[in-house]
């Protein structure tokens, strides 16, 4: 927090990612906003909209967090732009929209797929009490404000234009949980989809970055936990191809960012370096698979190409790059065993617990290995 | 919020256009093979590191090794395991990327063919160098 100081500013920077419909790409505008205590970030783009430019376009409604609609990367992370300080974000501020879906204009982006993904797995909705309420009027999921950060977080939205997504997963294990008269067979054959929970890698942006403190992630495990039970217990649901246009971001790529949605270090969390790691060390390991067997093959030459190779080998250089074979290896295996646990619902109370530990015992391992290999 | 009155679909009536293979078992093959390589590459670096005296280093050491039939099997064994592993770990990574269907069962394909090339060559090798000295 770095309130009082920047009370004493006179001007917060803002650079603004604006795109109009039709253009390819978006550009950034910087507007210099005049700081007041308090200030929230919605506070100054609706300044910036009155003041300076109002050509700029955002959604916004209730202003106390409970509408989801003012939804937008803040310096890189997922937030609430109406429940955001300005105070916290210090003199410069980068404000972008949602990631993962297309984008309308300016800090606007299209959530209709967000939406239709949420009632294809027939979300569940206020309760009806005395015949009073849904389904005639307005309709959201309970507990969730549909704001989709939790969707614009996941690494895997970023790249899978198919994938579900968290939001449309949390509600159907919701279904499942409680269906209140709906068929959870539909919610769940929705999401025993390859690109359904099953896509899911554990790397928990969706939870971090949730403004009404819910836990999608742990959601999609239990969810995944009661597709293996079924499956395993021979209670399948019945499998569908999933709508094709029920998705977040549907068919377009807009506003989807691709391997840059995995590798943006701001605001992210240690279950998402983990998911990058996993991801880096398994091309790597995947690589030495094919290089070992090439090794190997210096066998069929006879004695000298082999004898030839193991003076190379031995060299420090070489050893060095023992090393990182094997501490990619223990950080590929741990993090392989955490998403199997977590994945399989199994353990899920106890994430970090399971994260200090799965770090403190690969750097262990790869320690010994380094003063074995030199030693 | 914003102000929404759809008509719910009605997934459960809708057609099955194909059946999909069940992901429940990619998932859970990944999670196996990927238990069952810990055990096997923990055999694999104990054995060539430990068991063998000083490790595995000369040609004459390597052939006697992978001319013991019990090493010979759990070698074949993490060749098989850890090359479904790895090919299916680049599945998911590459199915990470959205391809269309069309792609997706072409890739799957040839990664099935990249797999039994793989384990074919490893098992030559393997019979290849044991069969030798």
């Amino acid at each position: 927090m770095n309130t009082g100081s920047l009370t004493a500013r006179r001007t917060v920077r803002f650079r603004v990612a604006r795109r109009r419909r039709g253009e390819r790409e978006c550009h950034y505008d910087e507007f210099d906003v005049p700081y007041r205590p308090g200030m929230t970030v919605l506070d100054a783009l609706i300044s910036i909209r009155t003041d300076q430019d109002p050509g700029l376009t955002l959604r916004h409604s209730c202003r106390h967090a409970s509408c989801g609609t003012c939804g937008m990367r803040v310096n890189g992370r997922e937030r609430l732009a109406c429940v955001t300080p300005v105070g916290d974000l210090g003199d410069k501020v980068l404000v972008e929209p949602l990631s993962g879906a297309a984008v309308l204009s300016d800090l606007v982006v299209d959530m209709r797929p967000f939406y239709e993904a949420l009632e294809a797995v027939g979300r569940p909705q206020l309760r009806a009490v005395d015949g009073h309420g849904p389904p005639d009027g307005p309709v959201r999921l309970e507990d969730c404000i549909e704001c989709g950060l939790c969707t614009s977080a996941c690494p895997l939205v970023a790249t899978d234009r198919r994938y579900l997504g968290p939001a449309a997963l949390a509600a159907a294990e919701r279904v499942v949980r409680e269906p209140r008269g709906q068929d959870p067979a539909a919610a769940l054959a929705l999401a025993d989809q390859e690109h359904g929970a099953w896509r899911c890698h554990v790397a928990l942006e969706c939870s971090q970055v949730c403004p009404a403190g819910l836990d999608p992630a742990g959601a999609i495990m239990e969810l995944r936990r009661e597709l293996l039970r079924r499956r395993l217990g021979h209670k399948s649901p019945q499998h569908e191809e999933p709508a094709e246009d029920g998705r977040w971001g549907g068919r377009r790529r807009g506003g989807r960012r691709g391997v840059r949605g995995w590798l943006d270090p701001r605001g992210r969390h240690s279950g998402m370096w983990t998911f990058v790691a996993g991801r880096l060390t398994g091309l790597g390991l995947l690589c030495y698979l094919y290089l070992h067997l090439i090794v190997l093959s210096l066998l069929t030459r006879g004695p000298g190409t082999w004898d030839r190779f193991i003076e190379v080998a031995s060299h420090p250089a070489f050893l060095a790059l023992d090393v990182l074979m094997i501490a990619g290896l223990v950080v590929h295996g741990l993090h392989g065993v955490r998403v199997a646990l977590l994945g399989s619902g199994l353990l899920t109370g106890t994430r970090k617990a399971l994260m200090i530990t799965s770090v403190v015992s690969g750097g262990l391992v790869v320690l010994t290995a380094a003063l074995f290999l030199f030693s | 919020m914003l102000m929404r009155q759809r008509q719910k679909p009605d997934v459960a009536a809708k057609p099955a256009a194909r059946q999909r293979s069940a992901p429940a078992w990619v998932w859970l093959a990944q999670v196996g093979t990927g238990a069952l390589l810990l055990v096997l590459l923990t055999l694999h670096m104990i054995a060539q590191h430990y068991v063998a005296a000083a490790g595995l280093r000369t040609y004459a050491e390597v052939v006697d090794w992978l001319r013991n039939p019990v090493v010979f099997v759990i070698e074949l064994a993490f060749l098989v395991t850890v090359t479904w592993h790895a090919l299916l770990g680049l599945r998911g990574i590459l199915l990470d990327f959205g391809p269309r269907e069309r792609t997706e069962r072409l890739l799957t394909r040839g990664l099935m063919i990249l797999g039994v090339a793989t384990v074919s060559y490893g098992a030559w090798l393997l019979i290849t160098i044991a069969g030798q000295g």
